[in-house]
């Protein structure tokens, strides 16, 4: 018998029994699951006719005259999703410091403020936006709302999280000269942070001008109103316009934070 | 006049190891006082335990004649400096801050919140800056200097704090052996010339026979020697270095070749 030339890098050779355990537990729920999706490739296959037939009809002339209002919606679009952004900006650092177990003033704070924005990420933001627009009425105001509630319940977090991996040197370096609470954390801490906070912002703005697109939808504002309108009414030459247009603004976004991300770190 | 005193303190971690036993020490004013011992001895925790950076397990620290508690920490702290191993500088601000955050227990809060420091308390940040020859590097990030500079701007921070004592960590334990030589001969200026107390953990013998006034030996969290330099002798050697086991480290007979 051969013996074998290569090994796990383990105690006997075999593969380590929690990443077996893993592989199993893994593979045994995609098989546990599957039924419930009805995953049918028979289906799929029937169904390629009718999927042909629905992107045959977007070879139509584009509704050029909708263009003018398409533009300002999308800004719409992209305001509510800056604002949002930065306006939860300033909930979320403050609750992110309590919720951070290197800065939290108490224990008891730290599980508040986790609590807090668990709660908040319970719903996601279509479902906030229903409850603000049966609050406030249509109109981007509730969409604004929403979003900002949702993302302080994310971006707060991340800025706990963020705030949590500053390396403890630089912290006592600054603690021993008998600094403050509040000068630990703006000159040890926030310097430390300050990248993996600015990448955390630019991951949470980019998830938010996807988000703002569908927010329409229930009547919060932004283009998601126009693109639901177009597919119920079958009118494909607004629809592909739209479509076209939030590819492109999601991906030039995209893009430009990459160039900024790499900038800065 | 004692500056520093140790009575009975022990340290015992969460997880617990015992890193300092009960242990008495005075630490008089001016000298220079090197703290010896290999690695997990507890120099760290001892000096820590001095500037509250670690709380004790039993035992009172009393430093400037203050019995050292959550009160009056930050205070103490403020007369109490330290230089650390990793020379613990904020890598991505610039040099004169990092040697003006030695005046931050004197600044205002709300200055502090604007990132804004006392015209007084910047002169003295430049001023020490100028005594360890980085004048020219203060406007670069700390992190772009090299380890030797970067533990130079530790020295300045100490100096810009005018405390009344200097707690050393391993200061030396991350630099080439002229660097250390340059490091230590600063501290030992600012012992002599200013008078500032100095307190070093080290664990190299010759550096420890080079520049301390007087030795305290460490082994297993348990002072084993304390005496000036020409007082340690071979057997002491053996006992500060003995490890566990009863083995004795061997690069500590290169030291004692003569």
């Amino acid at each position: 018998m051969k013996v074998l030339t290569w090994r796990f890098p383990t105690k006997n050779g075999l593969p380590s029994l929690s990443i077996l355990l893993l592989l199993g537990a893994v593979i045994s729920i995609l098989l546990l699951t599957a039924p419930v999706v009805e995953i049918n490739l028979g289906r799929l296959w029937l169904s390629l006719g009718k999927l042909f037939q629905f992107l045959l009809n977007w070879l139509t002339i584009p509704d050029w005259a909708y263009l003018p209002k398409l533009a300002a919606k999308l800004l719409e679009t992209v305001q509510i999703a800056i604002f949002a952004t930065f306006l939860s900006l300033f909930f979320s650092i403050p609750v992110g410091i309590l919720a951070a177990n290197n800065t939290t003033p108490h224990p008891l704070i730290y599980h508040l403020s986790r609590n807090l924005m668990s709660f908040i990420r319970a719903l996601p933001e279509l479902v906030w936006a229903l409850v603000f627009v049966s609050a406030l009425g249509m109109g981007a105001l509730p969409g604004v709302m929403a979003l900002t509630f949702v993302t302080t319940g994310f971006l707060g977090k991340l800025v706990a999280e963020s705030l949590e991996v500053v390396d403890i040197k630089a912290i006592s370096g600054v603690q021993a000269t008998g600094a403050n609470w509040l000068q630990i954390l703006l000159f040890a801490i926030f310097p430390q942070a300050l990248p993996d906070l600015i990448a955390t912002l630019l991951y949470v703005l980019d998830h938010n001008i996807r988000a703002a697109t569908i927010l329409g939808i229930v009547g919060a504002g932004g283009i998601g109103f126009d693109l639901v309108e177009s597919i119920r009414l079958f009118n494909y030459s607004r629809l592909m316009l739209i479509i076209l247009a939030i590819y492109l603004l999601v991906n030039i976004f995209d893009r430009c934070s990459d160039m900024i991300r790499d900038r800065i770190i | 006049m004692t500056l520093i005193q140790l009575n009975q303190v022990s340290k015992i971690y969460p997880n617990g190891l015992e890193a300092v036993k009960p242990t008495t020490i005075t630490i008089a004013a001016g000298t220079f006082t090197v703290i010896l011992g290999s690695s997990g001895a507890g120099k760290s925790t001892l000096l820590r335990l001095i500037n509250g950076l670690e709380t004790t397990t039993s035992g009172e620290v009393i430093v400037l004649g203050e019995k050292l508690t959550s009160q009056n920490v930050r205070r103490l702290r403020a007369q109490t400096a330290m230089v650390f191993q990793q020379f613990n500088l904020v890598g991505r601000l610039n040099v004169i801050t990092n040697v003006a955050i030695a005046r931050l227990y004197y600044s205002p809060w709300w200055m502090s919140m604007l990132y804004l420091f006392r015209q007084q308390d910047i002169n003295i940040a430049r001023r020490a800056l100028a005594r360890v020859n980085l004048t020219s590097k203060a406007w670069q990030r700390a992190d772009t200097l090299s380890g030797g500079q970067q533990q130079r701007i530790g020295i300045a921070r100490v100096i810009a704090q005018q405390p009344k004592i200097i707690l050393a960590d391993e200061p030396v334990a991350s630099l080439d052996p002229v660097t250390s030589e340059e490091i230590l001969t600063l501290l030992q200026e600012i012992c002599r010339e200013d008078g500032i107390t100095v307190v070093a953990s080290l664990h190299q013998v010759e550096l420890a026979m080079q520049f301390a006034d007087r030795i305290i030996g460490i082994n297993s969290g348990t002072v084993v020697f304390d005496g000036s330099p020409r007082q340690l002798g071979r057997d002491n050697l053996r006992e500060i270095y003995r490890r566990q086991d009863g083995s004795i480290d061997e690069s500590i007979n290169l030291a004692f070749s003569d």
